[in-house]
């Protein structure tokens, strides 16, 4: 992931917030997109699901990096 | 057509393939001067805009696009995690709307139809 610019963050927190919004942002879209649409097709359906699993292991991992929230 | 920039490659493909299950046609760009280059292929009917993305920020995108006479009133949504507030009012100062991420595809689908309608009507 690219570092947001200077002037965008002006705190770690808010970085850090940035950053667990990233996978957290594809989950919801992934999953809703799931609930949402009727008809996908099976590959439409292996893409989203397959999108889940991705972000969810890497907001797994990124809350077992240190300085994550307790 | 819609024109997605974003960098987080898990974000853009379930944009694309969202929008594309709604009917959309969609092209993705993963930086502003992907971006650019896009732009001077064809112009989108909106544009979905990540803000922090590597190298140009969106807002820098964003800035540029409405000093450009072809790209001052087209429909741009803004997509950040940040602050919510700050966002909104800086992307509505630049003429733009605002999805705030994590964001549901329903959302998206609102928003997305809500912008071009609005800019059908102007």
């Amino acid at each position: 992931m690219s570092d947001p610019p200077d002037d965008e963050i002006v705190t770690p927190e808010a970085q850090r917030l940035h950053d667990l919004r990233q996978p957290l942002s594809a989950i919801l879209a992934a999953a809703s997109a799931l609930q949402l649409h009727t008809g996908l097709t099976e590959e439409e359906r292996d893409a989203f699901l397959n999108i889940i699993v991705r972000s969810a292991e890497r907001l797994s991992e990124m809350l077992e990096e240190p300085g994550a929230p307790a | 057509m819609i024109l997605i920039v974003e960098d987080e490659s898990d974000i853009q493909a379930t944009l694309r393939l969202s929008l594309e299950v709604d009917g959309y046609d969609v092209v993705a760009a993963s930086s502003a001067g992907d971006a650019l280059r896009a732009l001077e292929r064809s112009v989108p009917d909106l544009i979905l805009l990540d803000i922090t993305l590597p190298e140009v920020s969106g807002w820098d995108l964003l800035t540029t696009l409405r000093a450009d006479r072809r790209f001052a009133s087209l429909p741009i949504i803004v997509l950040s995690g940040l602050p919510n507030e700050e966002v909104s009012v800086r992307a509505s100062a630049l003429g733009a709307g605002h999805l705030s991420k994590p964001f549901d595809v329903k959302a998206l689908g609102d928003t997305v139809r809500s912008a071009l309608e609005a800019g059908a009507r102007s």
